[in-house]
């Protein structure tokens, strides 16, 4: 059999319709990070012991080991343990754990990049530590750490595809599917690559629209 | 007049909308030793870098024994030279760097040894023996094994011209060799250029060393805007400048 | 009940399916440096077609997920004729995919080495490879092992990957066993254990590494935006 690009073309409109899911998981792994990275972040700005090692220890376990497994543990073997979720469901959790610690690292370094001065100029003028985190420090947080934010993005764009393994009918599964009955699955598969390019594409030009937007406030 | 060694005829360059270079045009005999003087910017680095193919030429030739460098003929018009084409050319000229650029991977010896070995496709057995002479006879004979990052600045600048010498080079060009040094370690570099004016090698130094050049130089050059504005003999120059501009630059330096 | 007995009862799967990540892993990391080094050079070429299609080469593979390049890959091959082993194909498909990480980072590194030394080579009448040789490929390990170590675990984490085309590999291991024992649990979180000490190792053998070529010092001084954005040109470990 010949390769037909023709094929490609015919096949993307099933899969960006699908990208609608892998966009969906996405959006919502993402703002579930950045909240829990922020906690996780103020957290462990209070220096509890026993809780910033157990910090530690689950970010070292996520980054050591593959988000695949990751994603099994969820879905297969957390009902081992009474908690059954479906597979979008397992799927957001998996991803959402790995890059929570993945956004606590990245705020870690861009928290350590803030000049110490500007905390003490707002504790100096009398402002109580919430109002610290959340006029002085946060908002700088996320400005720095816009790019590293930019790309994890699409690294849990690409992440979802593996959600296809779960059985959640994404681009991936649905390239799968296209492509055994079409017989035709290196086309299908092609055309799932083009709308993952097209779709991280976006986002990076979203992120350096973002920072041009952003680089007239900082001012650093 | 003998033909020039170095003969450099109405040299242009920009840098984008910048001309730093002015239709510069300069005869190098051999046994010169020219010193070149001028604010930042006038272009005098930039002229070095010309000559030895580090910068490209926009305009203009410069001609060393007859051999074009740079920018060549081609037809009816000119082309410039490929990295390839300037290999032959360049191993011929000394360049020694303000900041020295010793490779920090390798010792002393090596840094030496090294251009011999892959220029001159000698042995490193042949190699590393030339360069210990030569190191040796620049006073560095105890510090061959030491990396530069051990050495002082002014015995990091005599490995690099013990470097550029062991190729025996036609001409050695300097391109302010002793401005990054401390003044006490200056001497000492001062003292093994010297001795290479004295073994009657042509050297066109931009410095800013008046001492030096008044003493051992035979022509200066004061360059200013990408031009030449004064040259000649270095006492006769510095005692009673012609132009403003060389005044006002000269009361900013003591000399 | 949580039974750690089922992992001891089927360790010879364990075991053979570390051996097989081991062996895809190494195999990926080092053809994927060497295809990434030719890669940086095209993409620092004087041609610009030469830089574009190095540049293309690099986006495709770092935007696309990688079970889509493998199964791109896998399913492409017999179109050019070529019938490969799973565990073959896998690997080669891997190497790819690191090597438009690791091809990022060796352009960064050759470029931190300073520029002096070798202007100064240049000027010598050095060519251009000798100047690779002797002065930038040796200096350049300094900046370019941190960066290569959060690669190259990422390397080994994404080899888990071939299990979805029936490698043999410690995830796949995984599934096989947790299909006997029903206990997935404890399967997955030994396979997870594992995966954690075999890129724990890596890291600290990167470290030793870089102690010895002194990225220490580097990582000292170089505070500078201009550093990071080489030094942070990794997806993330």
């Amino acid at each position: 059999m010949q390769f037909s690009f023709e094929f490609v073309l015919e096949t993307l409109p099933a899969l960006i319709a699908a990208a609608g899911v892998t966009i969906r998981v996405a959006a919502i792994t993402i703002a579930l990070s950045l909240f829990f990275g922020t906690v996780l972040t103020i957290v462990r700005a209070l220096k509890i012991r026993p809780v910033n090692v157990a910090i530690s220890i689950y970010i070292s376990f996520i980054r050591g080991t593959p988000l695949l497994v990751q994603i099994f543990l969820a879905y297969y073997a957390l009902p081992a343990l009474g908690i059954r979720l479906g597979p979008v469901t397992a799927g957001v959790l998996a991803i959402t754990a790995n890059n929570a610690a993945f956004m606590t690292e990245i705020f870690r370094g861009a928290l350590a990049s803030i000049p110490p001065g500007q905390i003490e100029a707002a504790a100096s003028l009398g402002l109580k530590p919430r109002a610290i985190w959340l006029k002085v420090v946060l908002p700088q947080l996320y400005m720095r750490s816009l790019p590293a934010i930019v790309n994890e993005c699409t690294i849990v764009i690409k992440g979802t595809a593996l959600l296809a393994v779960i059985t959640v009918v994404e681009v991936f599964r649905t390239a799968q599917q296209i492509g055994s009955s079409s017989f035709r699955p290196f086309e299908t598969f092609v055309a799932a690559g083009i709308v993952f390019l097209g779709l991280c594409l976006i986002i990076s030009q979203f992120g350096l629209w973002l920072e041009r937007r952003f680089a007239l406030r900082r001012g650093t | 007049m003998a033909t020039p060694l170095l003969a450099i005829e109405n040299l242009s360059k920009s840098y984008g909308d910048v001309q730093v270079l002015k239709g510069v045009s300069l005869d190098v005999h051999a046994g010169d030793v020219i010193g070149i003087i001028g604010r930042s910017g006038c272009g005098k680095s930039s002229l070095l870098r010309c000559i030895n193919g580090l910068e490209t030429i926009d305009g203009g030739t410069v001609n060393l024994h007859g051999e074009f460098i740079g920018r060549v003929p081609h037809g009816s018009g000119w082309r410039h030279q490929t990295e390839r084409e300037l290999i032959d050319l360049r191993a011929r000229i000394g360049f020694v760097f303000q900041q020295f650029n010793l490779w920090s991977n390798k010792t002393a010896l090596d840094n030496v040894a090294l251009p011999l070995v892959r220029v001159r496709k000698k042995s490193w057995a042949e190699a590393r023996e030339t360069a210990a002479e030569m190191l040796v006879k620049l006073g560095l004979g105890d510090k061959t094994a030491s990396h530069p990052s051990e050495l002082s600045g002014g015995q990091q600048q005599r490995v690099s011209i013990a470097r550029a010498l062991v190729m025996k080079p036609e001409l050695m060009l300097l391109d302010e060799p002793t401005s990054a040094l401390d003044p006490e370690l200056v001497l000492d570099v001062l003292k093994v250029l010297q001795d290479l004016v004295a073994e009657g090698m042509t050297m066109l130094c931009v410095t800013h060393e008046m001492g030096f050049i008044r003493t051992f130089g035979s022509r200066l050059v004061f360059m200013d805007g990408g031009e030449i504005v004064e040259t000649g003999d270095p006492r006769d120059v510095l005692s009673a400048p012609k132009t403003e501009r060389l005044r006002s630059l000269l009361g900013t330096i003591q000399h | 009940m949580i039974d750690p007995q089922v992992i001891i009862d089927h360790w010879p799967y364990f075991a053979a399916g570390i051996w097989m990540t081991i062996q895809v892993s190494l195999a990926a990391i080092v053809l994927g440096f060497m295809i990434a080094f030719a890669v940086a050079l095209l993409r620092t070429s004087r041609f610009r077609l030469l830089r574009g299609v190095a540049s293309a080469y690099v986006e495709m593979l770092r935007n696309v997920p990688f079970i889509i390049l493998l199964f791109i890959f896998f399913y492409g091959l017999p179109f050019s004729g070529i019938r490969l082993p799973e565990q073959v194909a896998g690997t080669i498909a891997l190497s790819f995919f690191a090597s438009a990480y690791y091809a990022e980072i060796i352009r960064g590194a050759m470029a931190s080495v300073p520029r002096g030394q070798v202007e100064a080579a240049r000027a010598m009448g050095f060519t251009y490879g000798q100047i690779l040789r002797d002065i930038i490929v040796p200096q350049m390990w300094k900046f370019a092992l941190p960066p290569m170590a959060g690669i190259t675990t990422m390397t080994v984490k994404e080899s888990s990957i071939l299990s979805t085309i029936t490698v043999a590999e410690l995830t796949y291991q995984g599934i096989i066993v947790q299909g006997m024992t029903f206990a997935p649990f404890e399967v997955f979180f030994a396979i997870a254990a594992l995966y954690w000490i075999f890129t724990a190792v890596l890291v600290r053998l990167f470290r030793i590494a870089e102690c010895r070529v002194g990225s220490a010092e580097l990582a000292a001084a170089a505070r500078s935006p201009v550093a990071s954005k080489y030094l942070t040109l990794e997806a993330r470990p």
